[in-house]
């Protein structure tokens, strides 16, 4: 075989067109942000609200993504349709390693989708965009900048003037009460009072959403519920819409106004608990157990059958199931 | 240099702190204070130091020729370099310190305003690193003063020679530590700005650019260091130049061994003064980056 024919072999390039997306933007193109690029027919929208479509923020349409290496296809996330209403919390929980963040990076942008379509209103998202705002687990902030200029980042990236930046800064440091904070620099704050700077940096551009990643994963159990009733708190300020993703399942229940419980890779929505207290909410109550009983159930199902990955020459064919009792609620619920 | 002193004693460690208080208590022996530690830090130097000067009498003493003189002799004829300047051929040690100097910084700053951007480009942009890499390896193992029989034709000027061969040497670590530094970038820095919506040139400045810095002043700690080989290397080959490496050929031809010795250490001392300069320079700004050492 000469190379040239060899060259010619590729099995990604073959592959991608076969799947008949030639419509689709290519991954640079679609990365550079390149909006306004509407599909010509517009994808069916599976309804999950309850509410008509009217107050629908953001809109995961049909969404997947398929890696392609060594010509062999790996489906990690596959056809995710959610419904966000405005102000709502909307929790993502599922087994570890079932692509979460995969899914939240494609929300976000980050990810081009292999497929399925982000509306964010009924604007049609291409590329990361200052609409989606992120909050990362490990902080993700510019250890050069003191606690003000890093919650002014998106300002200064959007080109505020600086007298307006500044007031804008104070007022959100203030809304997460880091004030007396404004000059510090960032190795000088606690895990906490970093989490609260990410939280003021992706508030500050006013956002339609802002996406977490775990934010509250990298810090210890007493700090973790201190957080959570202070975003409670922010919600109660701000009216953010947010979606949320946590292995805890205490911790959306606690915080959620919906929770999808999502299945082992390839990723789908398993079940959607709808959660309809006001908040905040008391841990303790017979009712709130319930719930988390009813999530610990889903996901433990989940672990029990049968592992529906497809198969990569990286993994062992044989993945023993997970015994029941893996999965467990953070405040002693028992099944 | 109280700066100064502080990052002397930072190898014991203490807090800021207790350094203020034990300053407030002054004379007492306080195992703690600046004054104790600063004590200790000078004696092992001062041990080191010894410990080298007696290995280099003990060997003099044994070989026993004149190219090996005693630190004693050396000393003499450095003092004397330093108040009577060159016997021979004129000039004072500050003019040979001050042109060796000179020639160094020059093609260091030449390297660094090249070498920076270019190993930021490299670090960024995955194309151009597949694209140069390969050639710059080839180029890296080569001894920067192998250049200077052409660079000093090339440029008619033994002084621009010398220059050119300092760049070389000092370009390479730069560039290597910067792009290396870029590579190493926590993706979410990148995407928090993307998700802000950063445009390319905006990540670049004030991602990719700031988050340099520290690797940056590594590249230069190892480019000076190398500096200083480069430029005294140059100065041997090239007469025409001047500088510390001249002196020293010059003198050992007409076998002032002690001389030669005398141009040594100058070029040793130099060399740890400039490179204590950029080590102080590179802990401030880690600190002010919120590097953790």
């Amino acid at each position: 075989m000469s190379i040239v024919e060899w060259l010619k072999e590729d099995p990604s390039a073959g592959k991608e067109r076969a799947d008949g997306r030639r419509n689709r933007p290519s991954v640079t193109e679609w990365l550079k942000g390149d909006a306004g690029k509407r599909p010509e027919a517009p994808v069916e929208r599976p309804s999950y609200s309850m509410g008509s479509d009217y107050d629908v923020q953001i809109s995961i349409r049909n969404i997947g993504k398929t890696y392609v290496k060594n010509g062999i296809e790996t489906k990690a996330i596959d056809d995710i349709s959610i419904d966000v209403r405005k102000g709502e919390l909307v929790s993502f929980i599922g087994p570890s390693g079932c692509g979460k963040t995969t899914l939240l990076n494609l929300i976000a942008g980050l990810l081009p989708p292999t497929s399925g379509v982000v509306y964010v209103g009924d604007r049609e998202c291409v590329g990361p965009g200052r609409d989606r705002g992120m909050v990362f687990q490990d902080f993700a902030l510019l250890p050069w900048r003191t606690v003000k200029s890093n919650v002014e980042l998106g300002l200064e990236i959007a080109g505020v003037p600086k007298a307006e930046r500044s007031a804008k800064a104070d007022e959100y440091l203030r809304i997460v009460g880091l004030e007396k904070f404004a000059n510090s620099h960032i190795n000088e704050l606690s895990g906490g009072m970093k989490q609260r700077v990410g939280i003021a940096r992706a508030l500050i551009v006013e956002p339609d959403v802002i996406l977490m990643d775990e934010p509250f994963g990298a810090l210890d159990a007493q700090t973790r519920n201190l957080m959570q009733a202070q975003l409670i708190e922010i919600l109660k300020n701000t009216k953010q819409t947010i979606i949320f993703i946590t292995h805890s399942v205490d911790e959306a229940v606690y915080l959620s106004d919906k929770v999808v419980v999502l299945t082992k890779r390839p990723t789908t929505v398993n079940e959607v608990v709808e959660i309809p207290w006001s908040r905040p909410r008391n841990r303790t109550t017979p009712e709130f157990n319930s719930i988390k009983r009813e999530i610990v159930e889903y996901l433990e199902h989940e672990n029990v059958m049968v592992d529906r990955c497809h198969p990569s020459p990286l993994e062992s064919s044989a993945v023993p199931a997970v015994m029941p009792g893996h999965f467990s609620s953070d405040s002693g619920v028992s099944t | 240099m109280t700066g100064l002193k502080a990052w002397l004693m930072e190898d014991i460690g203490s807090s800021k702190d207790q350094e203020h208080q034990s300053a407030k208590n002054g004379r007492a022996v306080d195992k703690d204070s600046r004054r104790y530690k600063l004590c200790v830090n000078a004696a092992y130097v001062a041990i080191s130091i010894t410990m080298l000067v007696v290995t280099w009498y003990f060997i003099s003493w044994y070989v026993n020729k004149t190219v090996i003189p005693t630190p004693m002799e050396t000393w003499d004829a450095l003092v004397s370099f330093f108040e009577n300047g060159d016997s021979t051929a004129g000039g004072s040690a500050w003019s040979y310190i001050r042109s060796s100097f000179g020639t160094l910084l020059k093609g260091f700053l030449l390297a660094l305003v090249f070498a920076f951007p270019v190993g930021l480009l490299l670090g960024s942009v995955n194309v151009l690193d597949r694209l140069f890499s390969p050639a710059l390896n080839v180029l890296r193992p080569i001894a920067p003063v192998a250049w200077a029989p052409v660079l000093i034709i090339l440029l008619q000027s033994d002084a621009s020679g010398a220059m050119m061969v300092v760049f070389i040497g000092a370009f390479f670590p730069i560039l290597t530590t910067v792009s290396f530094g870029v590579k190493k970038i926590d993706v979410n820095l990148i995407n928090a700005t993307k998700v802000l919506g950063a445009s390319w040139s905006q990540t670049f400045f004030k991602i990719t650019v700031p988050a340099s810095i520290p690797f940056l002043m590594n590249g230069i700690k190892t480019a000076l260091g190398i500096g200083w080989m480069c430029i005294v290397s140059a100065e041997l080959y090239a007469s025409g130049v001047g500088g510390l490496g001249n002196y020293i050929t010059n003198q050992a031809g007409l076998g002032a061994w002690p001389q030669v010795y005398a141009g040594i250490v100058i070029v040793g001392v130099l060399g740890l003064i400039t490179v204590l300069v950029a080590d102080y320079i590179s802990k401030v700004l880690n600190k002010k980056w919120g590097v953790e050492e």
